[in-house]
């Protein structure tokens, strides 16, 4: 057989797969292009929006901002505190924003990150308001946005969303793996039902009960805490992976585990030493989709929360990024990048545990 | 054995039995009560208001769609009658009871087509038919009829507080023959035009997902059964939208659908397909905007269905396949004679999960439109927020949330009695 040949099944599977694979990632490879591209080349609509261009398409000059006094400052002589060429750092995304140059005793910040390429008010001439006095030649591609980040609540939301993921975890763990064990394994009246109704309530989405549930999380005085969300994201962890547990509990050979009630183990003995070391891949998974299941929770999330610093990442990016009508399309891309980090590394290493749970949470 | 078994099965259920029974099922009846109550946020004391949040008619709206105005034995008859209508009149004479008949005078005939309490509204209605309305012949059993019929703004003959002295005056109003339809008003979601509209538009979407999704999910599917080189990295690529939280990607497509910097819109400018002026407004007319909520939801969803679908080809024993490519059968015979059946059973479990997902989202509604333009886009869940959360109508709220319910319990019947036939 040719080399052709032998390649010829991986090379169609892979042509006819590219369409699917290009729909599937175009957002995410839209969002990453636009989270590191400069306002000036995001909205410059002449230049190819696929890639990064450093010049304006009509001018041909290099993307820049002129730097413009405030109205309200009064007429003085200026000092500049960095030299031509000198790179300059967007003083919001800065936590103590060093000035590019000051008129009498007041500051000016650089308004973009780049290079400040011309100067056209020399150091002690007199600066006038809403004079021009230099140029900064815009930094493409560039990670503003992601140091902007600094300057909102984001990295609060994050820890918000990972504390509460992190804590549904536990208590999913802690219910699921005996409640999937009995339901499986041990024999008693009702356990079929309850297996049954333990997959109804998996099946009573958020959106059913987030109303009821917004007066209940009142009445227990946990709402705009983040004990609302650890409380109620349970709803649906335990019993879906109480479901996805089963499974793998039916899978242990039942010999296994009477041999080592033959030995003379008590039955939480042979648990503990026999049937979960078994089961860990099957409570990872069980961990990885609780934890994945709540960090893409939204409608309590909204429901529950009103304060903007107890939010979780998906509805403090989508609620509060937002001002009015008007979209900061680097920064919400950048956040959406970032936010959705934490779970794209759970799921790179855990690729085949996730795809099994997605198979056997639907099917078994 | 079982007698020791048990105590310990019950003791191990128990935690998850008791929070469920909290958190679930506590939630689920208040629902249930709050939707026949006068909930409303800030008001802590609920009464029961039976079933006002669901329907509760306060008036009828007597609607006209078209009149009869003349009948002809003859056609031609019809058709100058037809023709007399740009020199007609409208005239309101005095009739018994202190009302008003409004006349229509065609071609020398005098027409009286309705009788109201007083000459303004009676010649200002006659005269709407006039201009208004569509003239036009048409037969009717062994007449022509001429007939005058309005699209979109039907004439309102009245409101009515019950249904009997509504029909005594539409018999008393209405001199010719008319197709009249009766408008509920009222406070119930039910006499809600909105409400309405989101059934459909869940309905809409639903489907609409669905189908899209199978159509993209099984050739997925049956392309990543291929063997090929950098098929586990492949798969694990195609699984990512469905990992990502919903709410962060939807962002993304937001900033895609963007009517003036979107790159679907610049790609059709440069592409000299559309003109700068006509690009759509993905989020701003109402039909792009169910377009776009489609898209997302089966780009979003359309992994899932690959995945089960692929668990249920790997399942097929190579053997089975093989036999029938020695039988002589080619590709298509293969898949819908043995692939098909085969997947079948997986595929129903996925597709009613799917549409569970699909028939009760509210992020990808929420964060692309929020129900908007003017709420021509929402569905069950978004208009339940939008009642029960955002305007504090909280009994209203569920009432809507709980609509949902009969057709998911269709559902999760129809999965169950699948599953008692597998398991």
């Amino acid at each position: 057989m040719g080399f052709w040949h032998r390649i010829r099944g991986h090379v169609t599977s892979w042509a006819f797969l590219v369409p699917f694979l290009a729909f599937a990632l175009f957002p995410f490879y839209w969002a990453i292009i636009t989270s590191f591209k400069a306002d000036a080349n995001l909205y410059d609509l002449r230049r190819n929006p696929f890639w990064f261009a450093k010049t304006d398409a009509v001018t041909h000059q290099p993307y820049h901002k002129d730097i413009i006094v405030p109205a309200s400052y009064p007429a003085a002589p200026i000092h500049w505190e960095i030299k031509q060429g000198d790179h300059t750092t967007r003083s919001d995304s800065e936590a103590n924003p060093k000035p590019i140059a000051r008129i009498g005793d007041q500051v000016v910040y650089s308004p973009v990150d780049g290079t400040l390429s011309q100067i056209e008010v020399p150091e002690g001439s007199t600066a006038r308001p809403v004079d021009v006095i230099g140029t900064i030649e815009v930094e493409n591609p560039t990670v503003t946005h992601y140091k902007f980040l600094a300057s909102t609540p984001f990295y609060r939301w994050m820890q918000v969303s990972l504390l509460t993921g992190l804590a549904v975890v536990i208590l999913t763990v802690l219910i699921a793996v005996p409640a999937a064990y009995a339901l499986a394994r041990l024999k008693f009246h009702g356990n079929r039902v309850i297996g049954i109704a333990i997959f109804l309530t998996y099946l009573i989405p958020p959106t059913i009960l987030f109303i009821p549930f917004s007066q209940f999380v009142g009445a227990l005085h946990v709402d705009n805490t983040i004990w609302s969300l650890i409380l109620s994201y349970p709803t649906f962890t335990i019993p879906f992976c109480t479901w996805l547990l089963m499974g793998f509990f039916r899978s242990v050979p039942k010999e296994i585990e009477e041999r080592a009630l033959l030995d003379g183990a008590t039955r939480m003995q042979m648990l503990r030493l026999v049937v979960i070391p078994v089961v860990l891949p099957g409570i990872l998974t069980a961990a990885i989709f609780a934890f994945t299941l709540s960090f893409q929770e939204y409608v309590y999330g909204l429901t529950f929360i009103s304060s903007t610093a107890n939010r979780t990442l998906p509805v403090g990016i989508s609620v509060e990024m937002v001002r009015g009508d008007v979209y900061f399309w680097g920064p919400l891309m950048a956040s959406a990048v970032l936010g959705s980090l934490p779970v794209v590394i759970v799921y790179g290493l855990s690729l085949d545990y996730f795809i099994s749970g997605m198979t056997t949470g639907a099917v078994k | 054995m079982f007698e020791r078994e048990a105590p310990l099965g019950y003791a191990l259920v128990l935690p998850a039995v008791l929070y469920l029974g909290v958190f679930i099922a506590y939630p689920f009846l208040m629902s249930v009560w709050m939707s026949f109550s006068d909930a409303q946020a800030g008001n802590q004391k609920w009464t029961w208001t039976g079933w006002a949040n669901y329907s509760k008619v306060e008036a009828y709206d007597v609607l006209a769609n078209s009149f009869h105005v003349a009948q002809f034995k003859e056609k031609k008859d019809a058709e100058a009658f037809l023709a007399a209508r740009d020199k007609a009149t409208v005239t309101a004479e005095p009739a018994e009871g202190g009302k008003f008949k409004g006349v229509l005078h065609v071609a020398g005939k005098d027409v009286p087509v309705l009788q109201l309490d007083n000459d303004g509204d009676a010649s200002f209605a006659v005269q709407t038919i006039l201009s208004d309305f569509d003239w036009s012949v048409a037969k009717s059993g062994t007449t022509w009829d001429v007939v005058a019929k309005t699209k979109d703004t039907p004439l309102t003959l009245g409101e009515f507080q019950d249904r009997k002295t509504m029909k005594d005056a539409i018999k008393n109003e209405v001199l010719v023959e008319a197709d009249t339809t009766i408008q509920e008003k009222g406070t119930g979601v039910l006499q809600d035009p909105n409400f309405v509209r989101a059934v459909k538009n869940t309905f809409q979407y639903t489907f609409g997902t669905e189908l899209l999704k199978l159509l993209i999910g099984v050739p997925c599917a049956l392309l990543l059964n291929r063997k090929f080189a950098g098929r586990r990295i492949l798969r694990g690529l195609v699984v990512i939208p469905w990992v990502i939280p919903i709410a962060i990607s939807a962002q993304g497509w937001l900033w895609i659908f963007d009517s003036t910097y979107g790159v679907i819109n610049w790609a059709l400018v440069h592409s000299h397909l559309v003109s700068p002026g006509q690009v759509p407004n993905f989020r701003g007319d109402k039909d792009w905007a169910m377009f776009s909520l489609i898209l997302v939801n089966v780009w979003r969803g359309f992994p899932f269905t690959a995945i089960i679908i692929l668990a249920g080809l790997t399942a097929i024993p190579d053997e089975i396949i093989e036999r029938a490519r020695l039988d002589g059968a080619n590709a298509f015979q293969r898949f819908f004679y043995i692939i098909a059946p085969m997947v079948r059973p997986i595929l129903m479990v996925s597709l009613l999960f799917s549409v569970i997902f699909s028939f009760t989202d509210f992020n990808t509604i929420w964060i692309i439109t929020r129900g908007g333009p003017y709420d021509q886009t929402q569905v069950l869940s978004t208009y339940a927020y939008q009642l029960g959360i955002n305007a504090g109508y909280l009994g209203k709220g569920a009432a809507i949330s709980l609509f949902m319910f009969p057709i998911m319990a269709v559902m999760v019947l129809a999965m169950l009695q699948f599953l008692r036939r597998e398991v």
